[in-house]
């Protein structure tokens, strides 16, 4: 269905862009060569972020290609985004913020994504789905034997999963 | 000459992000008004005159293509200028927004500089605020 590398690619410098102009954050891709990389040999984790303060956002998109993008942050960096976003200290910043902002940025970057993967197509997008402290949260995309694409970044030691699945619409 | 603008985002934190380049891009704001979704949004505009609408598409119960299309049917409400800012740039999108009397496009995420030549674009005035036909005036008289 897909060209993985130029999809990845894809996902990548939609991840940047968004973290870099609306979060002021430079993230670290730990697969430069955009091949994929399992966060658990570089960070300890088992492919899922799982500590206390984590969070998970999903978001579903239907067009000609139908698919879910997920995004797995840990708490430091969602601290970080909220502080750089609305311009507030630390002891100012609140569940909502970060909650806001997580949605946000799971938002933007599947719009982005799915706008450098086809310019011309309107895909609708759902409201994005929050979750504190979510565990492992296997992907829920549609046809995980289809095409699943997994980014992972790190910044200030904190760190951001991407995952996005994709199928053909009449899957 | 100062303006009312409504933010439509069901984001707060976009909101304040918006808000705030606004307040930073020297347009003289009288206010700034807020809503969530597309139906706040036409409660606000019941109340209060709005001069620019600033409006997310994708919200809940009312997002910003069903807004569009209904301040297209109110006599009132179609010639408010509206901004549309969203992530779903596309050029279906685009062209939809457009055909539904948008006046401005926005492509999340974006840099305030953008959101600042935008608005500049659409309500008509010049970099410090003031309106292009009172700065063509200013240039004109002859001291």
């Amino acid at each position: 269905m897909v060209d993985t590398k130029k999809i990845k690619k894809m996902l990548m410098d939609s991840t940047f862009e968004v973290f870099e102009k609306m979060f002021y954050i430079s993230l670290e891709a730990l697969n430069a060569d955009h091949e994929g990389c399992d966060i658990a040999v570089t960070i300890g984790f088992d492919g899922y972020v799982k500590g206390e303060d984590d969070i998970a956002v999903t978001i579903n998109f239907d067009g000609s290609v139908r698919g879910e993008g997920q995004l797995s942050l840990s708490g430091g960096l969602t601290e970080m985004m909220a502080q750089n976003m609305l311009s507030l200290d630390a002891y100012e910043i609140t569940e909502k913020d970060i909650e806001d902002c997580s949605k946000e940025a799971a938002n933007m970057i599947c719009g982005n994504f799915l706008r450098k993967f086809n310019v011309d197509e309107a895909f609708n997008l759902s409201l994005p789905i929050f979750r504190r402290n979510p565990g492992a949260i296997p992907c829920q995309g549609p046809d995980l034997q289809d095409s699943m694409f997994r980014l992972n970044f790190v910044s200030n030691g904190e760190c951001l999963e991407v995952i996005m699945t994709m199928a053909d619409r009449n899957r | 000459m100062s303006f009312n603008i409504l933010v439509i985002d069901d984001s707060n934190s976009m909101r304040a992000v918006i808000k705030k380049v606004i307040s930073l891009s020297g347009f003289k704001v009288d206010c700034c008004f807020e809503a969530g979704n597309g139906r706040e949004a036409l409660e606000v505009l019941a109340n209060y005159w709005v001069d620019v609408i600033i409006s997310d598409i994708n919200m809940p119960e009312v997002n910003g293509l069903e807004l569009l299309n209904k301040l297209q049917q109110d006599i009132l409400y179609k010639e408010i200028p509206v901004v549309i800012v969203t992530t779903e740039g596309s050029n279906e999108r685009m062209e939809d927004v457009f055909n539904l009397g948008a006046k401005g496009f926005i492509k999340k995420p974006f840099l305030p500089e953008e959101l600042r030549r935008v608005l500049y674009q659409v309500i008509g005035v010049g970099d410090d605020g003031g309106y292009e036909e009172d700065k063509k005036n200013v240039d004109g008289l002859d001291f």
